[in-house]
């Protein structure tokens, strides 16, 4: 029997719990620590990402709120409850397992039923239920077929058809779409976000494809050495990375050091390799400008080689090189001492073609740097 | 309720335990559980196997008094005996027996080899399906009476039979001989019996094979046979050795094929156990036979696990 | 592959009839109507028919069942809940526990004989009333079956994912009912192949029943050694072809359950 999610004697004015809230949660094996102090807070019916590279402790992360471990220390909260009280199987939580571990023994309703059997449910309940959630996932025609006689995407389906069908207030997906091929984890990312607008239920996602994390998430957490580095919306992920780590992990950067001059509200000038350079500010980075040493980033597609509006940065630069691969361009140029990435969509509106050896302007505007903590 | 900042003591005491398959159990749980799942067992061998063992060794240290009856004081005159330091100088019965066990334990794992190699290949090239069946009729004739298996030779090599003449024909037999009882009708039986604990751990290695090496071979040159010795044999060697082990050292301890067909004319390790706890009625020296035997096993085990570590052998049929 | 060695095919047929000749000899032998010598006489069913009506060997059949069912019983209560431990939980002297656990497989059975039937004439003199028969060579027997039925059932549980547990756990269920669902169906066909082919220890068992048995207490095996020791008749031969031919379907049974069972990724 699992508890539910909001405690009875809440009170009903006060804004929902937090589906799963993390505190200080610390994991060691031996010497290492796969979690260093962990704190989140999920809010209901978002879906979250945990994305970081391999070893980095998320599945760790995802199998102690499941239950399936137990922390050193810290607090954990399901839905306000405290869940460290509570044993797997008594958590409103389920798992999606990276592995699938579908029941080899049992057909694929079976599998799919045995969360509802465990609850002890009428069997036309049961059997009601399940017949829903196979035909959301449109596995009914396979219903009567085993594991073994499945292919990966299909048992990922079952996989995923057993956790919901339980309808549990979090559900955990552990690297669901890695063992499948580019094409089928395309169509599947997709099916996973219909289904996740459909049910309304809080996802928990653990991924290293960072593609996959952009593109399905609410909200995303880069974990690295079982700590949260950064936590915000892809968008502010990708547009204001705090660190070079969590930088150069969504996409790429070019990353250079410079040195703080004049500050005018959310204008920032500072002295860099590439020269004087003027950064626009969010209000969220300005304690980061009270440095001496900055760490300054742009992303390679924030450069424009085709002119720019006045109030951008102006540079005159040299190519490199130039690697174009059907849509894009990707070119180094060289300002000063500095060799900068360069990626372009080849539009074919560039009136004069650029070559190896060539000068050409570069302007960034002000908005598209942006400031890293190291 | 679990305040804001932590848990309570309460709590941090139930989080020393861990999660076990799923399970959360508190420190300690191991171990019990592991006890009444395996207690029963460990101390079952431990009365039923250890305990006797270790009689047997200690029995092999005592004595036999004139009348046949047991004096139970320290000696090592039974491993003396059998080492050739008889009561009267020196006798060389019980080493000989040991060492002809040796002797015939060796001969057996070469023939099983011989004979073995183009059963491992075959089965290796069969279509995958048919593998397992190929295995289990190797395996079959292992998990048949070796009783039946044996004294059935009693029938093949009848003086009259095919085997029979089909020896005298070819100058192995002289006429009025018999095949059985004698050397001829144990060594056929023992190679017969051991076979499929050879053929298991070669296939094992032959399976693994990588052909790329022979073909590498032939492009530089290498004829069929020096394509088989240095390209196939060195793949092979870990199967071929863990396969030998495994013939060569039961084979020394074999106690019913000797007794069957080996008449008066063959004596082995097993059949001088028997003798002593039979008709000698040497129970101390019997042991020490016994223990000679057991050494003889721990070592085949032993030298079987070092052959076998980092390959995957098959041990059991 | 065997293209490149064609002489492995032929080769291996004239070893698969080496191998077998001793058990064809004896099924073709059972159906000979000659009493003695091996010149082939006819075919008869008269030996398989003697050896029905024969007290004796009625009697050293139920013997051998008996002992059979018994001590499989026992064994594989025993060895599969020493499997279920040892794959599942640790404990001090486990490491050394498995060597001991394997002597009884590669042990010589005259060792493994002579050792029980040491031990039992110590019992015998502080236990009165205490005889060889029946009695003893269960406990041999399940001595010997033990270590056979653990080995097969922990190689089925290896094979299994250790996530299928957590799975359940996920799934809502708890520690007995995993077990019952999941854990428990899965071991089966370990403990049916363990179970299957510790009858078949038992059933073919010789040196160790022949030591540890009394009067009254008479196996097949037993029966078959000292008839082969008194001069053979061809109804022992009967005798032999149902006891191979026993111990054959049950080895293909076990592997058709192994192949029909085995775990697929």
């Amino acid at each position: 029997m699992t508890v539910p999610l909001q405690p009875a004697d809440a009170n009903p004015s006060a804004p929902p719990a937090p589906a799963v809230e993390l505190q200080h949660v610390v994991r060691r094996f031996g010497t290492v620590e796969a979690l260093a102090g962990v704190s989140l807070s999920i809010r209901r019916g978002e879906f979250f990402s945990l994305l970081g590279p391999s070893g980095c402790g998320k599945t760790t992360l995802l199998r102690v709120i499941a239950g399936l471990d137990l922390p050193d220390s810290g607090a954990i909260r399901i839905g306000g409850v405290d869940a460290l009280r509570l044993p797997a199987w008594k958590r409103p939580v389920n798992t999606v397992f990276q592995s699938y571990a579908l029941f080899p023994h049992l057909s694929v309703s079976e599998n799919v039923a045995f969360g509802l059997r465990m609850k002890r449910l009428a069997a036309h309940d049961i059997v009601r239920r399940t017949a829903a959630v196979l035909e959301l996932t449109q596995l009914t025609p396979l219903a009567g077929r085993h594991p073994h006689e499945l292919s990966g995407g299909q048992r990922q389906r079952v996989a995923l058809a057993r956790a919901i069908v339980n309808e549990p207030d979090v559900l955990l997906l552990d690297e669901p779409l890695g063992a499948l091929d580019a094409k089928l984890r395309k169509d599947l990312q997709l099916e996973l976000r219909q289904l996740h607008q459909r049910l309304g239920t809080t996802f928990i996602h653990v991924t290293h494809d960072q593609d996959e994390a952009m593109a399905m998430s609410d909200r995303v957490a880069i974990v690295n050495a079982g700590r949260v580095v950064q936590l915000g919306t892809p968008d502010e992920l990708y547009d204001r990375p705090k660190t070079r780590f969590v930088a150069e992990f969504i996409g790429s950067c070019n990353a250079f050091e410079g040195r703080f001059f004049s500050r005018s509200g959310t204008l920032l000038e500072a002295d860099t390799p590439l020269g004087r350079i003027r950064i626009e500010l969010p209000t969220s980075s300005v304690e980061l400008a009270e440095q001496e040493r900055l760490h300054i980033g742009i992303r390679p597609e924030r450069i424009s080689l085709e002119g720019g509006r006045p109030g951008d940065n102006h540079f005159l630069a040299q190519v490199e090189s130039i690697i174009s691969n059907g849509p894009e361009s990707h070119l180094q140029i060289r300002v000063g001492q500095t060799l900068l990435r360069v990626v372009e969509l080849n539009t074919g509106r560039r009136s004069v073609g650029l070559f190896v050896g060539d000068s050409v302007e570069v302007s960034i505007p002000p908005a598209n740097f942006f400031l890293m903590e190291s | 309720m679990a305040s804001a900042t932590g848990p309570t003591t309460r709590q941090r005491r139930r989080l020393r335990r861990t999660v076990h398959f799923g399970e959360p159990l508190p420190p300690g749980a191991h171990t019990f559980r592991a006890a009444w799942l395996c207690g029963p067992s460990v101390l079952w061998m431990t009365l039923f196997l250890l305990l006797p063992l270790a009689f047997v060794i200690t029995m092999s240290f005592a004595q036999r008094g004139d009348a046949g009856e047991i004096e139970w004081r320290f000696t090592w005159g039974n491993y003396a005996r059998l080492l050739g330091q008889g009561a009267l100088g020196f006798d060389p019965v019980q080493p000989v027996i040991l060492l002809r066990s040796l002797l015939v334990g060796l001969i057996t794992a070469v023939f099983c080899l011989l004979l073995g190699l183009p059963v491992a290949f075959w089965i290796a090239g069969l279509p995958g399906r048919w593998k397992g069946a190929a295995l289990t009729l190797v395996v079959i004739p292992f998990w048949t009476n070796l009783l039946i298996r044996t004294y059935s030779w009693q029938l093949l090599l009848a003086p009259g039979g095919v085997v029979a003449e089909l020896f005298t024909a070819a100058g192995l037999l002289r006429a009025g001989e018999a095949l059985y009882p004698g050397w001829p009708a144990v060594m056929l039986a023992m190679v017969c019996d051991y076979l499929p604990f050879m053929v298991l751990p070669l296939y094992a290695s032959v399976e693994k094979l990588d052909w790329s090496l022979t073909e590498a071979a032939a492009d530089l040159g290498a004829s069929p046979l020096r394509n088989f010795w240095h390209a196939i044999l060195p793949q092979i060697r870990p199967g071929m050795i863990a396969g030998s082990i495994l013939v060569c050292l039961p084979a020394t301890g074999q106690f019913v094929i000797p007794d069957l067909l080996g008449g008066a004319k063959v004596a082995l390790l097993g059949n001088a156990v028997q003798q002593q706890f039979g008709a000698s009625r040497d129970w101390p020296l019997g042991s020490a036979i016994a223990v000679a035997a057991l050494l003889v096993m721990i070592l085949g085990v032993w030298l079987h696990t070092r052959v076998t570590r980092g390959h995957k052998e098959v041990g059991l049929p | 592959m065997n293209r490149r060695f064609p002489m492995a095919g032929f080769t291996s047929l004239l070893v698969f009839l080496f191998l077998y000749a001793p058990i064809a000899v004896v099924i073709v032998y059972s159906f000979n109507a000659a009493r003695y010598g091996v010149e082939w006489r006819g075919f008869t069913l008269d030996w398989y028919l003697r050896l029905l009506a024969s007290h004796q060997a009625t009697a050293a059949a139920v013997n051998t069942l008996q002992l059979a069912c018994t001590s499989t019983f026992f064994a594989t209560l025993l060895g599969t809940a020493l499997a279920y431990g040892m794959s599942r939980y640790n404990f001090p002297g486990k490491g050394l526990f498995q060597h001991v656990l394997h002597v009884p497989v590669f042990i010589p059975d005259i060792v493994m004989a002579v050792a029980l039937l040491l031990f039992f004439a110590l019992v015998r003199r502080f236990l009165a009333g205490f005889e060889l028969g029946m009695t003893t060579m269960t406990l041999a027997h399940i001595t010997l079956q033990i270590p056979f039925i653990a080995i097969v059932v922990r190689a089925r549980m290896e094979d299994c994912d250790p996530q299928l547990e957590e799975a359940a756990a996920d799934l809502g269920a708890g520690p007995w009912l995993t077990f019952r669902h999941v854990t428990f169906p899965l071991m089966m066909p370990g403990i049916v192949a363990g179970g299957l082919l510790a009858f078949t220890l038992s059933l073919d068992d010789f040196v160790v029943s022949f030591f540890t048995s009394g009067p009254g207490s008479t196996t097949l095996p037993i029966l078959i050694y000292s008839s082969v020791k008194r001069g053979l008749t061809p109804d022992i031969h009967a005798l032999a072809t149902i006891i191979v031919l026993v111990s054959a379907l049950t080895v293909v049974t076990v592997a058709w359950l192994r192949g029909r069972t085995a775990v697929k990724a």
